[in-house]
């Protein structure tokens, strides 16, 4: 009993480690929706969903600062809305602005060019 | 066993429907962001009166818990944690020691298989915990699995929910035991409720929460433990900091010292 015991939880472990590598991430379909052709103005509004607190956002604004292009970045975690200031010429698609947001583990819903 | 764990899962059940942030005692489905570090460092003071099994009184422990996580993938994040513990105790004979300890060093990986957003605060999420306890530790501790002199793995499950002020956390994970010393079943219940602000506003930048959790311990050797451990802890953009105690609510152990009481100091901040 106790030997077949050592036998499954280590089983378990590498079919964890198999499941983590090989899964698609929550969220990765929602970033397929988006425009892969870059914003046009030096400015732009993200509506995000699961912010969750004031660490969450920062999880969200270090993403998006290492992202080429992106100057400034303000999160308004009372309306759930990432304020971005972008710099001309370099600016990031739509595409690319989902991929840094599920990275940063909240789920962008639309966004907003100013 | 029976009692107690029938207990936890109909408050787990029951309170599923309400599900934050990480708790203090309580593993959470929650993640570094892709390349971001979270270094967390809790610091936790117990005390015992006596331990039976090793003929010490006026046991007092200091632990220091250093865990540094890095978001490896959007979903998978790794980790190390570090423990150390310095102790203080009277022997059977009435002469007063201490001595420092390195715990086992725990090496995991946190996967989140389930994010769903429903609100610009509110989410629900599910995790799986997994990985190694390294053999580095030796001694006694007044916490189980403190040090087990082998390579034990563990595989839990976190779950976290937030609805507006509410936060709920739900944590189960077993700990397999392969140098014959007693398995580990570890359940965390954790309710979190923000005090201040009552709602985020455009410029909040920080959170002020009330947390009440119960942490329940089985061992394979028929050692059971509950705590339960109320705390406050305050959240900024970079850091968070925690302060917490734990009283005894059920202590049948005939392996170590029933503690009189738990103190935790933390501080967790990302790069």
């Amino acid at each position: 009993m106790r030997r077949s015991r050592h036998r499954i939880l280590p089983g378990l472990l590498l079919v964890f480690l198999a499941a983590a590598c090989a899964a698609p991430s929550p969220g990765t379909q929602g970033g397929q929706n988006f425009s892969e052709q870059p914003l046009a103005g030096t400015a732009a509004v993200l509506e995000v969903k699961g912010l969750a607190c004031p660490q969450c956002a920062t999880n969200v604004d270090l993403q998006l600062k290492s992202l080429p292009g992106v100057s400034d970045v303000r999160v308004d975690l009372g309306q759930g809305l990432v304020h971005l200031q972008l710099s001309p010429g370099l600016q990031p698609s739509p595409h690319d602005l989902a991929e840094r947001i599920r990275a940063g583990g909240v789920t962008l819903v639309a966004v907003r060019g100013e | 066993m029976n009692r107690l764990g029938t207990l936890w899962l109909a408050l787990a059940c029951a309170t599923l429907p309400l599900a934050g942030q990480e708790a203090i005692q309580t593993p959470a489905a929650t993640l570094p962001g892709l390349g971001s570090v979270v270094l967390r460092e809790q610091v936790r003071f117990f005390h015992a009166d006596q331990d039976p099994t090793t003929q010490r009184e006026e046991i007092d422990e200091l632990q220091s818990l250093t865990t540094l996580t890095i978001g490896y993938e959007p979903d998978v994040a790794l980790g190390v944690t570090v423990p150390l513990a310095w102790r203080s105790f009277v022997e059977g004979n009435g002469q007063e020691r201490d001595q420092l300890r390195t715990g086992d060093v725990r090496a995991f990986a946190k996967w989140r298989f389930y994010r769903e957003d429903t609100a610009a605060i509110d989410t629900t999420r599910a995790a799986m915990l997994a990985g190694f306890m390294l053999p580095t530790g030796e001694g006694t501790s007044l916490r189980p699995g403190f040090s087990d002199d082998s390579f034990d793995p563990f595989l839990g499950v976190a779950l976290t929910q937030i609805r507006h002020r509410h936060g709920l956390g739900l944590a189960a994970e077993y700990r397999l035991s392969t140098s014959g010393h007693a398995d580990l079943f570890e359940g965390d219940l954790a309710y979190l409720y923000r005090l201040e602000p009552a709602e985020f506003s455009t410029t909040s930048t920080s959170a002020f929460y009330g947390v009440a959790e119960v942490n329940l311990y089985y061992e394979t050797n028929g050692d059971v433990e509950a705590l339960l451990a109320p705390g406050l802890m305050y959240e900024a953009r970079t850091f968070t900091i925690e302060f917490g105690i734990q009283i005894p609510l059920v202590q049948e152990l005939d392996h170590r010292a029933e503690i009189d009481y738990g103190v935790t100091l933390g501080m967790r901040v990302t790069f």
